[in-house]
């Protein structure tokens, strides 16, 4: 069964991989994409324009318990890929398959799961929780995000859906954190509005 | 722990110069002004915003935030190692109370004939009361009223 998900995993990732090279912008779109500083840049612009987003104070508050939620979501998904990574460490595609150029720089950390992934797909469940719309938007960037990564070949694609899984388990375990810890979150909105950025 | 780790190398990422950062900060700096900008003329903050007209305000901020996303990757190749994710972090949190107390001071000088509504209670709490001044004008009341 496992090597054949492998199989799997391994023939969808050539396929994915076998799509670079031919056309330099796309190319260089992944390239963009994929790098460790455009769109979380992007989605950090996202978090706080969604921070003050909206003429209504209860509908504003919504938005800042999810950018809290994305944010807690983001920093546990993090500490989920990294005992991942302790627990299983998986060789890169570059480090295994022949003839693989990747467009990106190498790491010598486990493949599984995607770290980047894992974070923009937390970051986007954690606005779902409370902004469907917006959550659904949000995984734009953390599907393209992950293609990317694939594409650039420093991933395979079972990778990303273990990275898909880790955000889905850090965003249910930053949610019931801040059910948890609740006055907290709302005391920190509180003393915002109180200096007038919230 | 390496004893360099926390030198000006580490801050300076695996590229390793000040320029780099140089860049890096303007590029960020620009865009979250860029974004509250576009917060501003969309919600109609006027204490924060830097143009009364809506149109040009959404063209600043559009340019606010392509313009040095462009400079920025067309002067690096940022495919390579860039940064620890604790020194994007360190920057990005710089950068954001730097474009925050800019952004600030800016509209204050521009808007510095907004006042505030006489009545204590037309007074809105939070970030509502950047729809009827400037922000530093709005924190010069915490000493003097308490807010909604």
């Amino acid at each position: 069964m496992i090597d054949f998900l492998y199989s799997v995993d391994k023939a969808v990732f050539l396929w994915i991989y076998g799509l670079s090279g031919h056309v330099p912008f796309i190319d260089g779109l992944m390239k963009l994409i994929t790098n460790d500083i455009f769109m979380p840049m992007i989605i950090f612009l996202i978090l706080i324009a969604m921070w003050f987003a909206s003429h209504d104070q209860k509908a504003r508050e919504i938005n800042q318990r999810a950018v809290f939620c994305a944010l807690l979501s983001m920093g546990i998904s993090n500490v989920i890929v990294k005992i991942c990574n302790i627990l299983y460490d998986r060789p890169r595609p570059y480090d295994v398959l022949p003839n693989i150029q990747t467009l990106f720089h190498h790491s010598d950390d486990s493949s599984f799961p995607s770290n980047m992934a894992a974070v923009f797909f937390a970051v986007a469940m954690g606005v779902w929780i409370y902004n469907r719309k917006l959550g659904w938007w949000l995984l734009i960037p953390a599907v393209l995000v992950s293609f990317s990564r694939v594409y650039v070949g420093i991933h395979y694609p079972l990778d990303i859906v273990g990275a898909f899984f880790t955000a889905m388990v850090s965003t249910v375990i930053a949610f019931l954190v801040l059910k948890v810890i609740e006055p907290l979150p709302t005391k920190v909105i509180k003393l915002m509005r109180k200096i007038y950025l919230a | 722990m390496d004893i360099f780790r926390f030198g000006a190398w580490y801050w300076t990422g695996y590229v390793g110069t000040w320029s780099f950062i140089a860049v890096y900060c303007a590029y960020v700096f620009f865009s979250i002004i860029g974004v509250m900008q576009f917060v501003a003329t969309k919600w109609n903050l006027k204490g924060i915003s830097f143009f009364p007209n809506k149109k040009w305000g959404y063209a600043f901020s559009v340019i606010a935030i392509t313009c040095p996303a462009t400079w920025f990757f067309t002067s690096y190749d940022c495919t390579g190692l860039t940064f620890d994710a604790p020194v994007q972090l360190f920057w990005i949190a710089i950068c954001t109370i730097f474009a925050f107390l800019c952004t600030f001071t800016i509209a204050h000088i521009i808007h510095r004939d907004m006042r505030l509504p006489k009545k204590k209670n037309d007074v809105p709490g939070g970030i509502d009361i950047l729809k009827e001044t400037t922000y530093w004008r709005a924190i010069s009341l915490l000493s003097k009223r308490k807010p909604q």
